[in-house]
C-alpha cells in the first residue's frame, strides 16, 4: 500500500495531502512539528487580492480547490479592498485552523502533531523512512518537503532582530527541520534587495479588545482601517526588509493599516509600542503576534530546495518533492495552495509511474511556478519576492494578460489547457509492458 | 576554532555535564562555550561532545557573522526604557 509522507503541515503541505488523496494515494501522512496546523497561516488570512484571484479560480477548476473554498467559507470579508489590492477576502483566522483540521480528517489524511523530523534514512537512492524527536519512524514511498523557510532562532539572531516570540514558536516544539537538507541537498537563501540574507515578515497582530470603539466597528464593518500616523511620530523606514514587497507602498508607511481577520493584522513588519499607541484609537493595544512585534518579526527564505517545474527536488534522492516556501521565492497562502498541491499530486503520478503535471505557461500557476525558479538561478532574482497579488509577478501577471478576475474567463482558459478536474481525478497506474 | 550555542538554547545543561574540557557554562540568558577552551573534542572523541548532546542542534561551529549579530541585538542588552512619574502624580510642594 502506498504511503505519501508530508513534514510540515502549513498551507502547502495540507494542500499536497489533499491532492495527494485526490489522485488516489491510499495513505497520506502529515507530521507537523507544531501542536496546531497551517504554520505560518495561524496569522494572515489575505485571499483573492489581486492575482491571487486568478489562481485560485484556476486551482477549483483543475480539481485542486478545497482549501479556497474553505477559505471562501470562511471569509469574513469578502470582495473588499485596501491600498493597492482589489476584491480580497479575509478569512477568520481564529476558526481556520479547527476547519482544516476537520477538512484533512475528512478526506482520510493522517495527521500527526508535535511530530518533529528530525532524521531520514536513505536506500538506493530514495528516502525510505524519517524519524522523529522521540526515536519513531516512519516508512514511506514518496515524501514532500513543506518545512518553510523560517527561522530558527539562531538564523533570525543572525539575519533578523533575534526571536521575537512569533506563532511558529520554535522554542517549544523545536527548531524548523528541513527534509532537504537532512537528504544533504544545498538549500538556497532569499536575500533582502541589499542583498543581505532573509526578509523579514511583514505583519503583526493584536486584538480588538486594545483598540478604540469607533476604530473596530470600521473594521468589523469594511473589513480595513486606515488611519494616518500623526506627523509627529517617527517611524523607522521598515519598507525595505518586509518579505511581502506588496505591501511596500507609501500608504502602508504613512498610515497605519488594520485588517479584520477576527484578530486585528498591523500591516508593517514591526513598530515600537511606544510609537504604535501613539496613533489615535491604538492607545491601549498590545502584540500578539509576534509577541515582541515592537522588536522585530519572523524571518524568511532561510532554506530554499532546488527544484524543477513539477516540484521534484533536484538532486540525488529521487522521491522527494516540495511545496510552499522550500519552493522558492512565493510568498503566501495562495501561493503555497499551490505549489503544495502539485507537489502533492506529482508524488502520487510518480508512485504511479506516470509522467509529471506540468502546468502550462499559459495559466498564472504555470507561468509563475517556472518564472520563478528561473529568475531564482540568478543573483539579482534571489533579492525579489514574488506573489500573484503585487510587485513584480502581478506585473508580469498583467503584462501577459494572465490576470482576470472573471471566473468564467479562467476556468475557460484551463478547459482550453485540457485541465479541466485533472487533480480531482485519481491517477491510474501506468500500464505494464507486456 | 571552536563550537559555539545558539539561540536555540533551552537551557537543559546537557552539554555542559558532557564537555570533555570543561569549556561550557551558564550564560544570562543560554549555555555558553568558552572558545578559548574549547577543542572541538579533539583528541578526546570523533564528533563534538555537545553537538551529541544536545536536543535542539545548538551546539554548532563556531560562525564570526552570527556572534557578531548576536552580540549587537538592540533589544539585548540596551539601556531600559524610562518612563518618569507623569508631573500630576507627584505631591503638591
Amino acid at each position: 500500500m502506498a504511503r505519501v509522507v508530508i513534514t510540515g503541515g502549513g498551507w502547502a503541505g495540507c494542500a499536497a495531502a489533499l491532492a495527494a488523496r485526490q489522485a488516489g494515494a491510499d495513505e497520506v501522512v502529515v507530521l507537523e512539528r507544531s501542536d496546531q496546523l497551517l504554520g505560518t497561516g495561524l496569522v494572515g488570512g489575505i485571499m483573492r487580492n489581486n492575482g491571487r484571484f486568478t489562481a485560485a479560480e484556476e486551482m477549483i477548476a483543475m480539481g485542486a480547490g478545497k482549501l479556497f473554498e474553505l477559505t471562501d467559507r470562511m471569509a469574513r470579508h469578502r470582495n473588499m479592498e485596501f491600498p493597492g489590492h482589489k476584491h480580497a477576502s479575509l478569512y477568520d483566522v481564529p476558526l481556520m485552523e479547527p476547519a482544516v483540521r476537520k477538512l484533512l480528517l475528512e478526506h482520510g489524511v493522517e495527521l500527526w502533531l508535535q511530530a518533529r523530523v528530525t532524521g531520514l534514512a536513505l536506500e538506493a537512492g530514495s528516502i525510505a523512512s524519517v524519524s522523529l524527536e522521540n526515536g519513531t519512524s516512519i516508512d514511506g514511498d514518496v515524501f514532500v518537503d513543506s518545512t518553510g523557510s523560517f527561522g530558527p532562532q539562531s538564523l533570525c539572531t543572525e539575519y533578523g532582530n533575534g526571536c521575537v516570540m512569533c506563532v511558529l514558536r520554535c522554542p517549544t516544539f523545536g527548531p524548523r527541520v528541513s527534509l532537504t537538507g537532512l537528504a544533504g541537498i544545498p538549500e538556497k537563501q532569499g536575500r533582502k534587495a541589499d542583498g543581505t540574507i532573509g526578509a523579514m515578515s511583514g505583519s503583526c497582530e493584536f486584538g480588538k479588545d486594545g483598540l478604540a470603539p469607533a476604530i473596530v466597528r470600521e473594521l468589523e464593518e469594511k473589513g480595513v482601517a486606515i488611519i494616518p500616523i500623526p506627523k509627529t511620530v517617527q517611524k523607522e523606514d521598515t519598507l525595505a526588509t518586509k518579505a511581502c514587497q506588496q505591501y511596500a507602498a507609501r500608504e502602508f508607511s504613512d498610515n497605519v493599516v488594520l485588517l479584520d481577520t477576527g484578530r486585528v493584522k498591523l500591516m508593517t513588519t514591526h513598530i515600537p509600542l511606544d510609537q504604535l499607541r501613539l496613533i489615535p484609537g491604538l492607545e491601549n493595544v498590545r502584540y500578539d503576534d509576534p509577541y515582541s512585534g515592537a522588536i522585530g518579526n519572523s524571518m524568511r527564505y532561510m532554506a530554499l530546495s532546488p527544484r524543477d517545474d513539477a516540484m521534484r527536488v533536484l538532486g540525488p534522492v529521487g522521491n522527494l518533492f516540495c511545496g510552499g516556501e522550500k519552493a522558492g521565492l512565493l510568498v503566501g497562502h495562495t501561493e503555497a495552495m499551490v505549489t503544495g498541491a502539485l507537489a502533492g499530486h506529482n508524488a502520487v503520478r510518480q508512485l504511479a509511474g506516470r509522467e509529471m503535471l506540468v502546468l502550462p505557461a499559459s495559466l498564472a500557476c504555470g507561468d509563475a511556478i517556472r518564472y520563478v525558479r528561473e529568475r531564482m538561478l540568478t543573483d539579482d532574482g534571489m533579492r525579489v519576492k514574488y506573489t500573484f497579488s503585487g510587485s513584480v509577478y502581478f506585473t508580469r501577471m498583467k503584462e501577459l494578460g494572465l490576470y482576470s478576475a472573471d471566473a468564467a474567463q479562467i476556468h475557460a482558459r484551463v478547459e482550453a489547457a485540457g485541465l479541466t478536474g485533472v487533480m480531482a481525478r485519481a491517477v491510474a497506474p501506468a500500464a505494464v509492458a507486456a | 576554532m571552536a563550537y559555539m550555542i545558539t539561540a536555540e538554547c533551552i537551557n537543559c545543561s546537557a552539554c555542559e555535564y558532557e564537555c570533555p574540557v570543561r569549556a561550557i557554562s551558564g550564560g544570562p540568558n543560554q549555555f555558553v562555550i568558552d572558545a578559548a577552551v574549547c577543542v572541538e573534542c579533539d583528541g578526546h572523541f570523533p564528533v563534538p561532545r555537545c553537538t551529541n548532546a544536545c536536543p535542539v542542534n545548538a551546539c554548532v561551529p563556531w560562525r564570526a557573522s552570527y556572534a557578531a549579530r548576536a552580540g549587537s541585538l538592540a533589544a539585548r542588552g540596551a539601556p531600559p526604557v524610562r518612563l518618569a512619574p507623569s508631573a500630576a502624580s507627584r505631591p503638591a510642594p
